[in-house]
């Protein structure tokens, strides 16, 4: 039985069908279930709320053409976070960024959270300070779990410029987060 | 070398996976609507998406950027410490042979490597002292044979990469002229493989007496012959260029160039604990280093620091451990204590903010019958 929250599985693939045959009422009901998944994605990639929220336009307003291409057998879920992982990097690629990014590097400091946690806003600086080729693959890997062999073909790279890359961000973002 | 996260590794990522981004605006769905019902579409990347060879950074100046900073260190060493220039040579004449073999290997990294290593090389040895004796050396500790290397290099410590290719080097006892002489042909060098050398030298005391050097990936093949008297060197070059000339070269017992060092130098030397030394190092035989050569030699110091047991592919070896170079960079040889010969040769390198640790190792030796 799908969790509350989750589509049922026919549902899903009836939402699809639909969609793909462009009713307005099963893309909408995509975007209840699939948006938050949508913007999050785009937002650890860009950290920026502006762009996030552009994509979220865009892979909606593309969605209904994009399902022709999508074969209906992995999970819709898996399938829309790629699209979506490469909308990101297209739009990054052209240079199509919004001025105004949520946070700058200014907003980074040294941290001395009392419970050893990392605070949120210094975190939030830091991922956005970092270069965002290094940013991507960090987010990619370490929290979306991509492996590096898929961030390289995502990404155009060799597999070990992944794993370097990562390790840069690493400890650049400790750099700017102020740990030893 | 593990990948397993550790503990500020954990908590990067967990609070990374926690972040969220404000709420979306509202009317995003109306939006969507009114904008698809105006006819707009966006054509999502479905398909992976490529970047063609040619468009991608790294590979397009890749070359560019090798090149641009040889030209920069071989100015700055000449201008700052006598000793540079030999070694720039060298880099000139490396990246010239890297830059050859390019529009075939299509390779940035092998560029990128070579480039590394070869200013690896002139850092430890441009820190060096100049002055001291040149050290005796023992060609009969040298043992005849087939010797294969092969190499790795770890980029900041996380991404190894093995070098495809491996270095071979055979050594004979010959006859040159009617005197007792080694010859030793290389297969290499270890990462471009852009040429087949062999070098003559005496049994005797290794002065060099010819060296034929043949550039495979050259059109048409390149081949330089080169005959040593005792001061001057003699070369001949045919293919893409058809020329001949004579330079000064220092031709002293013991002074090889670089490239022939581990191989016939390092062997020959009566190595002991605290036993410390400065080898001497000849320009490389090519037409083009001549150039930028304005001091006939180059020093490396060798320091035995201590006695290892190490394994590598060719088995175990009881081996002296010797600290090349100073402190600039982190170079040690591992040279077998009874066959005398380099088991192992790491050197760490730092370009840019990027780390090196190159790595090579003997992966087999089989003695030449006597």
């Amino acid at each position: 039985m799908p969790q509350q929250g989750e589509p049922d599985v026919c549902d899903e693939r009836a939402l699809i069908d639909g969609a793909a045959a462009g009713s307005s009422e099963a893309l909408a009901r995509l975007f209840d279930l699939y948006s938050a998944q949508v913007h999050l994605v785009a937002y650890r990639l860009t950290m920026s709320a502006d762009d996030a929220e552009d994509l979220v336009q865009d892979v909606f307003i593309g969605l209904p053409e994009a399902l022709a291409a999508y074969s209906r057998q992995g999970a819709f879920a898996g399938w829309l976070r790629a699209v979506t992982v490469r909308a990101t990097l297209m739009r990054m690629r052209a240079g199509r960024r919004r001025a105004a990014t949520a946070l700058r590097a200014g907003a980074v400091g040294r941290t001395t959270p009392a419970d050893g946690a990392i605070d949120r806003l210094a975190l939030e600086g830091a991922l956005s300070a970092l270069p965002s080729d290094l940013r991507v693959v960090f987010m990619l890997a370490d929290v979306e779990g991509y492996r590096h062999a898929e961030i390289g073909k995502l990404l155009g790279i060799r597999t070990g410029t992944s794993e370097v890359r990562l390790h840069r961000a690493r400890r650049k973002l400790r750099a700017l987060l102020g740990e030893r | 070398m593990t990948n397993e996260p550790d503990d500020s590794t954990r908590s990067l990522r967990d609070n990374a996976a926690k972040l969220e981004p404000p709420p979306l605006a509202h009317g995003a769905l109306a939006r969507i609507a009114e904008r698809r019902a105006r006819g707009e579409r966006v054509e999502l990347p479905i398909a992976e998406i490529a970047i063609p060879f040619a468009e991608r950074p790294s590979s397009r100046y890749a070359a560019a950027i090798c090149i641009a900073a040889a030209l920069l260190i071989a100015i700055s060493h000449r201008g700052e410490r006598e000793p540079g220039a030999a070694i720039d040579a060298m880099a000139f004449s490396a990246v010239d042979n890297a830059c050859a073999s390019f529009p075939e290997t299509q390779d940035s990294s092998t560029l990128r490597h070579l480039m590394v290593s070869t200013f690896g090389v002139a850092a430890a040895c441009g820190a060096e002292p100049t002055r001291s004796m040149p050290i005796t050396v023992d060609p009969s500790r040298i043992l005849p044979g087939k010797y294969s290397y092969g190499g790795r290099s770890i980029t900041d410590g996380v991404h190894t990469s093995v070098f495809k290719s491996k270095k071979t080097m055979s050594i004979s006892r010959t006859m040159w002229h009617g005197a007792p002489a080694l010859l030793a042909v290389r297969d290499g060098p270890l990462i471009t493989r852009v040429s087949f050398d062999s070098l003559v030298v005496s049994a005797r005391d290794l002065t060099p007496l010819r060296a034929t050097i043949t550039y495979n990936t050259q059109k048409p093949v390149g081949v330089i012959h080169a005959d040593f008297d005792s001061a001057n060197i003699h070369v001949v070059l045919t293919g893409r260029f058809d020329t001949a000339a004579s330079f000064p070269y220092p031709i002293v017992p013991g002074q090889l160039p670089f490239e022939w060092t581990g191989a016939l130098v390092i062997p020959a030397l009566p190595l002991a604990p605290g036993w410390s030394g400065t080898l001497r190092i000849t320009p490389p035989i090519h037409p083009r280093a001549y150039k930028f050569v304005d001091r006939p030699w180059e020093t490396m110091a060798l320091r035995v620091i201590g006695r290892e047991r190490i394994t590598v592919a060719a088995g175990t070896f009881d081996c002296w451990k010797v600290q090349v170079g100073t402190t600039l960079d982190q170079s040690f040889m591992w040279v077998s204590v009874d066959k005398h010969f380099v088991v192992r040769s790491q050197t760490d390198h730092r370009f840019g903010d990027t780390e090196f640790e190159d790595q090579v190792d003997l992966e087999s030796f089989s003695s030449a019958p006597q």
